[in-house]
């Protein structure tokens, strides 16, 4: 079993990965979890086929530069999570903070700019239930909104257990957070396939 | 430490109780079932967007209607003695008393929100006569308390997984704890179904209905399995002692 | 008990490489949802080759930050995840 270094404490100890740092009951969990949102992706393409031209019109009404920027700004965190993990391994707290604090900030503005969208969509008169298409942007969007939030909780706890008195999460702990944020952000890159890419006219 | 015949025989007693508890789990999905198949509530229920005269109908359909319900609400009762033993079970070796005090109430107030929609579902079927509003009115009432009240069991299942994730000697396996969590996730989108009357999201949706029906009932055999499992192995290692 | 794996250093530029190709990859999604992209293949076309797209980029996800590259058990569960979703995603699309 591997632990974090104590802080502070000049390392020589090269990062390595175990391979059962994460369990296999967590890969499960991730895989279960990524099949429900495929009920979901298969739900939305089912209804796309009979519903084509209402579809494709009302995905041009999306900003496709807000959703690709969002999935720049994921893309970055997920980078950064490596990086966190990365430094996490190798005892460097101080990196792991930094790094962790990158995630956090890209979460953030994640989450600001689905709020300027939800508001510019409520605005130009959609809803959860106006249309198959809404009902499928609102529904999909917040679950993933959803598991956001989830994962910047799981972050954060991470982050807090690096301060100063307090026992650093377990390597696992810190693997499985990690790859709980990978798994937002691949969910995000198919949602935002199906949403303003795939739709588009 | 020694102990006296008499004692070992009610340890021995406490623990087949326990089994049964544990069987419990497999038996709520069987008897539920049984009473749905009956009742014709299962393989296909009303949908949110039937209309006013098929829910009359189904209502009208004959004494088979609230057997069958009455059934299935002596089925889903059948968790109950489960979600006690479960909590027996994690109190046995966690010095955290909440946590099993939290599974308690939530797995008994998630019992109840299961046998109450049972319950109005026979109402609605009570006075086939009534005017067709009132039935329609019964029959919303019923599936919505059915599938939507799902924070109870949430909190029920991230509790669990808490309690098996962070004990080292935690009776349930590991993966059981990351069970609950999905289980836990397959029903926060439940709520979906106050607003939709029709696609996967309506209470007769697949993401609804279907994937919460499937994710209970595994829930329920596998966490009735293992308590099971833990009566059986703790009456060998009491029977060993001796 | 855990099996340690080779010692890695290289993990951090090797994600990079991973970052450049897939802000490559959504650039090259975005680029879809223009005018000519549609005019040049058709609606269907662009869904098709914008999930194909969406797949790769998840499996370098999985492969490079995740890190499944290491744990080939693992990677084969989400393969096969990949391969039902994807095929599904497309028939449902085209047909």
């Amino acid at each position: 079993m591997t632990t974090l270094l104590p802080p502070g404490r000049p390392t020589a100890r090269e990062p390595r990965r175990t391979a059962d740092s994460v369990e296999g009951g967590m890969w499960a969990f991730l895989l279960l979890d990524m099949t429900v949102f495929a009920l979901f992706f298969g739900a939305y393409a089912w209804d796309l086929r009979s519903h084509r031209p209402a579809f494709t019109a009302e995905a041009a009404s999306l900003s496709s530069v807000v959703g690709g920027v969002n999935t720049l700004v994921l893309l970055g965190s997920s980078y950064l999570v490596v990086r966190a993990v990365h430094a996490h391994r190798s005892g460097d707290v101080a990196g792991t903070r930094r790094a962790l604090t990158g995630v956090l900030a890209c979460a953030a503005v994640f989450v600001g700019l689905k709020c300027v969208e939800y508001v510019h969509a409520i605005e130009s008169g959609h809803g959860l239930t106006s249309s198959p298409f809404f009902s499928y942007y609102f529904v999909l969007t917040g679950l993933h909104l959803f598991h956001v939030g989830i994962g910047s909780v799981l972050l954060l706890t991470w982050r807090r257990s690096l301060a100063h008195g307090r026992r650093p999460a377990s390597e696992r702990w810190a693997e499985s957070a990690g790859a709980y944020w990978h798994m937002v952000d691949l969910l995000w890159l198919v949602i935002f396939t199906l949403l303003y890419v795939g739709s588009h006219r | 430490m020694t102990a006296t015949t008499s004692e070992r025989a009610t340890a021995a007693a406490e623990l087949r109780i326990l089994a049964i508890c544990g069987w419990c789990g497999p038996a709520t999905v069987a008897v539920a079932f049984a009473g749905w198949l009956v009742a014709g509530v299962l393989p296909f229920p009303l949908r949110a967007s039937s209309t006013t005269a098929e829910v009359v109908r189904f209502y009208a359909g004959g004494v088979h209607v609230p057997l069958g319900i009455a059934l299935a609400s002596v089925g889903v009762s059948l968790v109950i003695p489960l979600v006690a033993a479960m909590s027996h079970l994690v109190r046995r070796v966690d010095d955290r008393p909440l946590l099993a005090q939290v599974q308690l109430v939530a797995g008994a107030t998630t019992a109840a929100l299961l046998v109450v929609p049972m319950l109005v579902m026979a109402t609605a079927g009570f006075r086939p006569d009534r005017p067709a509003d009132l039935t329609v009115l019964l029959n919303d009432l019923a599936w919505l308390l059915f599938l939507t009240p799902v924070a109870p069991f949430v909190i029920q299942n991230l509790v669990l997984a808490t309690a098996v994730l962070t004990h080292p000697s935690s009776v349930f396996p590991r993966w059981v704890g990351y069970l609950n969590l999905w289980v836990g996730f397959t029903f926060t989108f439940d709520v979906l179904a106050y607003a939709f009357h029709t696609g996967p999201f309506a209470w007769h949706g697949l993401l609804i209905f279907w994937l919460a029906l499937t994710s209970y009932a595994v829930w329920l055999v596998v966490m009735g399995w293992h308590v099971r499992r833990a009566a059986v192995t703790l009456l060998h290692e009491s029977e060993e002692d001796r | 008990m855990s099996t340690v794996v080779a010692p890695r250093t290289d993990e951090p530029r090797r994600a990079l490489r991973a970052l450049g190709a897939l802000v490559a990859l959504t650039v090259a999604g975005l680029a879809l949802t223009t005018d000519a992209a549609v005019a040049a293949a058709s609606a269907r076309g662009v869904a098709v080759v914008g999930i194909g797209l969406a797949l790769v980029k998840v499996r370098i996800v999985l492969t490079e930050f995740v890190g499944l590259r290491d744990l080939p058990r693992v990677r084969r569960w989400f393969d096969a995840w990949l391969v039902v979703v994807g095929v599904a995603l497309v028939v449902m699309v085209v047909a």
